[in-house]
C-alpha cells in the first residue's frame, strides 16, 4: 500500500500511538517497551507490511536526529565531573577493552569466513576490519531507554551510561583506522591513515567544542529566566540549533548533544536537574518515533546463504567480544564484581551509529566485490539484519543485568514512589484511636507517647466519627482541669473524609492537599471499619526516607 | 506578662458578653436534670442563632449520654456544636435548690447551668468560651448563685475580673 501521499502529521500521530500501544503490550509481558516499538516498526516497515517505505522514512529523518540529540543530551546530563574524576580511568580501560575486543573477534571471524569462501585474503581482511570496527559501536538509545524505564541507579548504571556515551567516539576512531587500512588493502582510493584520522578528530573535537559552547550559553539562559515554563523552549531551541550545526559541519551529532548536556550538568549541578527532568518528559514521544523508525528501516532483502552465515558470525562474535571485553576491562581496571559480570549484557544494542558507518562503508567500498555481491552492500545487509536481532535481544539483556545487579528501582523520585504505593503502604495503623466518651485528660496522657498529630474518634462499631488533632488538645493545656470534663467528641472535628486502604496513595495525597487537610482516617475496603490514619506529614517523611534509602543503596554500590 | 494577662482577661470578658444576652439568663423552676436541660433548651432556642430546636435537643441529650457535663463545684456546662447554629450562643440557668440528679463529677447538686451551642467549625472560640466559663464561674460561684435576679447575675458575671 502506498501511503506516501498522507500528511506527515497523520503519519507521526499514527506511529506514536501504534508504537506506544506496542510498548505497553510488551511492558505488560515484562519485556522492555523499546522492543515493542521496534517490532511495531518492523511490522509496518520494509521487513513487514511495507506501509512505511524508504522515502517516507527519509522525510522524517530530522526527527531521528532530534531523538538522538535528546538521548545524547540526557546521557550528557549523567556525566558528572565528580563521577569521571573518581571512575574515569576505569571507564576508559573498560571502553577500550569492550570496543577493541568486539572489533577483533568480529574482524577475525568475518575475515576468516570470507577468506574460506572467497580465497581473497586482501578483500577478506578489509571486510573483517570494516565490520569489526562497526561492531564496536553500541547504541545508547535502547540501552538508556531501558535504564530509565526501570529507574536504575548504581555503579553498573553509571558505567553503562559512561561507556555508551563514549562508545561513539571509539567506533568512529576504529572505523576511520579500518577504512584507511581497507582502502590500502583493496586499492580503492588513496586516502592516507593520517587524513582519515584527522577527519575523525575534526568530527569529534568539533562536536565537543560546539556542545560545550552551547552548554555555556544554555546555562546562562536558564539561569537568567526564572519562568520554568520557558526553559523547555530554550532547551529545544539550543539543542536543535546544536544538532543543525553539527549536521551542517558534518560533526558527530550525539557527541555534540552529549557535550551540551555534560557542560550544563557540570556548570549547574543542582539547577540543571529540573532542566533535564523537563527534557526527559518531552522526550518520550520522540523516542517512540525513533524506535518505530529503526524497526521500519530494517530489511532482510538480498541476504544470501553466505550473508546469513556472516550475519550469524557477526552477532556471535560481537556478543562474545562485548562480553569478554567488558569482563577483561573490569578485571584490568579492578572494578567491582557487578561490572565484570553484567556490563557485557548491557552492550549488545546496535543502531544508528553502526548503520551510519555501514552506509559510509557502502559508499566508499561499493565497487569492491565479495563474490557476486558488492562489499558495500554486504556490509549494509549484515549490519541491518543483525541490528534487528540485537535490538530485540539487547533491551531484555539490559533489564536482566540491572535486575541481577540489584539496581532496579533505585533511581525513583518521590513522585514515582507516590504513584507506586497504595494508602495501606504508608498508613499508620498503630496510632491510637479513641471512643467518643474518652476523657480528654486520658487522651492527653496517651498521645504524649505517640508521634502522631491526628487521631480518629470511633463509635462502638469502630466506624469513624471524627478526627482529633493535637491543636485541639493543646488548647486544653491552658486549663488542664477542662480535660477532666471534656470528652473526645467535644474536641473532634466530624469526619467528612475517609480514604480506603487500597486507594492509590497519589490520589489520596492529592485530595488531602486539595482540600487542605493534614490527615484523614483510613477505612477498610469491605466494611468501612477504621484501619489507621494517613497523615500528610508522616507520608511525605516516609517517602523521602525511602527515596534517600534507595539512593544511598545505589551510592554505596558506586563507592 | 502582666499586660498579656490583662489582655487575656479582657478578651475572656468580651467573649462572655458576646455570647450571653441578659434575656437568656433564667431562674430555673426544674428540679431534675432532664427538665432543667429542656427548660434551658427552650430558653436558648429563643435566640435567632438557633435554627433547629429539635436538633439542639437531640445533641444536648446525646452529649449527656457520653458523659455528664456536671463539672463539679455546683456547675454544669452542657455544650454542643451544630451546623444548625449560626453563631455561638449561651444560656444560663440558676437553681437555688440545686439539681441533685445531674451526676456531677463531684456528685454535688448543680446550681448553675451554662448551655452553649456553637457553630460547627467554630472550634477555637468554642474551646475558649468553655475555658472562660469554667474559670470564671468557679471563681464567682457563691456570688452568682446568691444573685436575686438575672440583672444582677449578668452584672457580676460579665464585669471584667478585678473590677467587681
Amino acid at each position: 500500500m502506498d501511503l506516501s501521499h498522507i500528511p506527515v502529521l497523520l503519519l507521526i500521530g499514527a506511529v506514536i500511538l501504534a508504537g506506544t500501544v506496542g510498548g505497553r503490550l510488551f511492558q505488560f509481558l515484562r519485556i522492555p517497551q523499546v522492543v515493542g516499538y521496534i517490532i511495531i516498526g518492523a511490522i509496518v516497515g520494509q521487513a513487514g507490511l511495507g506501509l512505511l517505505n524508504e522515502t517516507m522514512l527519509d522525510t522524517l529523518l530530522p526527527l531521528n536526529f532530534l531523538a538522538l540529540g535528546v538521548i545524547g543530551f540526557l546521557i550528557g546530563g549523567e556525566l558528572r565531573g565528580s563521577v569521571f574524576r573518581k571512575h574515569g580511568k576505569q571507564f576508559f580501560i573498560i571502553l577500550l577493552a569492550e570496543g577493541i575486543t568486539a572489533a577483533l573477534v568480529v574482524g577475525f571471524l568475518i575475515g576468516g569466513i570470507t577468506f574460506l569462501a572467497t580465497g581473497d585474503w586482501r578483500t577478506s581482511l578489509a571486510f573483517g576490519l570494516l565490520l569489526g570496527a562497526i561492531a564496536s559501536a553500541t547504541a545508547p538509545a535502547a540501552t538508556v531507554d531501558v535504564l530509565w524505564e526501570y529507574k536504575t541507579r548504581g555503579i553498573l548504571t553509571t558505567t553503562v551510561l559512561a561507556i555508551v556515551a563514549m562508545d561513539d567516539g571509539l567506533a568512529l576512531l576504529l572505523y576511520s583506522l579500518a577504512a584507511s587500512m581497507a582502502t590500502l588493502l583493496t586499492g580503492s582510493g588513496e586516502v592516507s591513515i593520517f587524513a582519515s584520522l584527522g577527519h575523525t578528530a575534526f568530527e569529534m573535537v568539533g562536536a565537543a567544542i560546539l556542545g560545550v559552547g552551547a552548554g555555556i550559553i544554555l546555562n546562562l539562559l536558564v539561569r537568567s529566566i526564572h519562568d520554568h515554563g520557558k526553559h523547555l523552549t530554550f532547551i529545544i531551541g539550543v539543542l536543535t540549533l546544536v544538532l543543525g550545526i553539527a549536521l551542517l559541519l558534518k560533526l558527530d551529532v550525539i557527541l555534540a548533544a552529549m557535550a551540551l548536556g555534560a557542560t550544563l550538568v557540570n556548570l549547574a549541578p543542582n539547577r540543571s536537574r529540573e532542566t533535564f527532568e523537563i527534557a526527559e518528559r518531552f522526550s518520550q514521544p520522540i523516542y517512540v518515533l525513533f524506535f518505530v523508525f529503526v524497526g521500519a528501516r530494517l530489511s532482510f532483502q538480498g541476504l544470501s546463504g553466505l550473508m546469513w552465515g556472516l550475519a550469524v558470525a557477526y552477532i556471535l562474535g560481537r556478543t562474545a567480544g562485548k562480553f569478554l571485553g567488558a569482563y577483561l576491562g573490569g578485571r584490568w581496571s579492578h572494578t567491582s564484581d557487578v561490572i565484570r559480570k553484567y556490563l557485557g549484557l548491557c552492550l549488545f544494542s546496535q543502531a544508528g551509529v553502526a548503520i551510519g558507518l555501514a552506509i559510509m562503508a557502502s559508499l566508499r567500498f561499493g565497487d569492491q566485490k565479495l563474490g557476486n555481491v558488492s562489499m558495500g552492500d554486504a556490509i549494509v545487509m549484515i549490519v541491518t539484519a543483525t541490528t534487528f536481532l540485537v535490538q530485540l535481544i539487547g533491551p531484555p539483556c539490559v533489564k536482566l543485568a540491572v535486575t541481577k545487579a540489584g539496581e532496579r528501582g533505585l533511581n525513583v523520585t518521590e513522585d514515582d514512589l507516590l504513584h507506586s504505593l497504595s494508602v495501606s503502604d504508608v498508613q499508620d495503623a498503630d496510632v491510637p484511636a479513641f471512643a467518643a466518651n474518652d476523657r480528654v485528660a486520658d487522651i492527653m496522657r496517651m498521645v504524649a507517647e505517640t508521634d502522631a498529630m491526628h487521631y480518629a474518634v470511633l463509635d462502638g462499631d469502630r466506624r469513624v466519627l471524627g478526627c482529633l488533632g493535637q491543636d485541639s488538645l493543646k488548647r486544653c493545656l491552658a486549663d488542664m482541669e477542662m480535660g477532666t470534663w471534656l470528652v473526645a467528641a467535644d474536641l473532634m472535628e466530624p469526619a467528612r473524609e475517609a480514604v480506603r486502604k487500597e486507594s492509590p496513595l497519589a490520589e489520596a495525597v492529592q485530595h488531602l492537599r486539595d482540600v487542605g487537610l493534614e490527615a484523614v482516617p483510613v477505612v477498610s475496603d469491605d466494611d468501612q471499619h477504621y484501619d489507621g490514619m494517613l497523615e500528610l506529614r508522616t507520608c511525605e517523611k516516609r517517602i523521602s526516607e525511602e527515596v534517600w534509602r534507595r539512593r544511598r543503596k545505589a551510592e554505596l554500590g558506586v563507592a | 506578662m502582666i499586660e498579656a494577662n490583662v489582655k487575656a482577661r479582657l478578651e475572656r470578658t468580651a467573649l462572655l458578653q458576646d455570647s450571653l444576652a441578659k434575656e437568656r439568663v433564667c431562674m430555673l423552676d426544674a428540679t431534675t436534670k432532664a427538665a432543667a436541660l429542656r427548660e434551658m433548651i427552650d430558653l436558648l432556642s429563643t435566640c435567632p442563632n438557633i435554627q433547629d430546636q429539635p436538633d439542639l435537643t437531640r445533641a444536648v441529650f446525646e452529649r449527656e449520654d457520653l458523659m455528664s457535663t456536671g463539672i463539679g463545684c455546683g456547675l454544669a456546662v452542657p455544650h454542643v456544636r451544630l451546623s444548625s447554629v449560626s453563631k455561638m450562643t449561651m444560656a444560663v440557668g440558676i437553681s437555688r435548690e440545686g439539681i441533685a440528679d445531674y451526676a456531677s463529677l463531684d456528685d454535688s447538686p448543680v446550681h448553675l447551668i451554662f448551655l452553649i451551642a456553637a457553630r460547627e467549625g467554630n472550634h477555637t472560640e468554642y474551646l475558649r468560651l468553655l475555658a472562660a466559663i469554667s474559670s470564671r464561674a468557679k471563681d464567682l460561684k457563691g456570688r452568682l448563685v446568691a444573685c436575686e435576679d438575672t440583672e444582677t447575675f449578668c452584672q457580676v458575671f460579665m464585669t471584667p475580673d478585678g473590677e467587681q
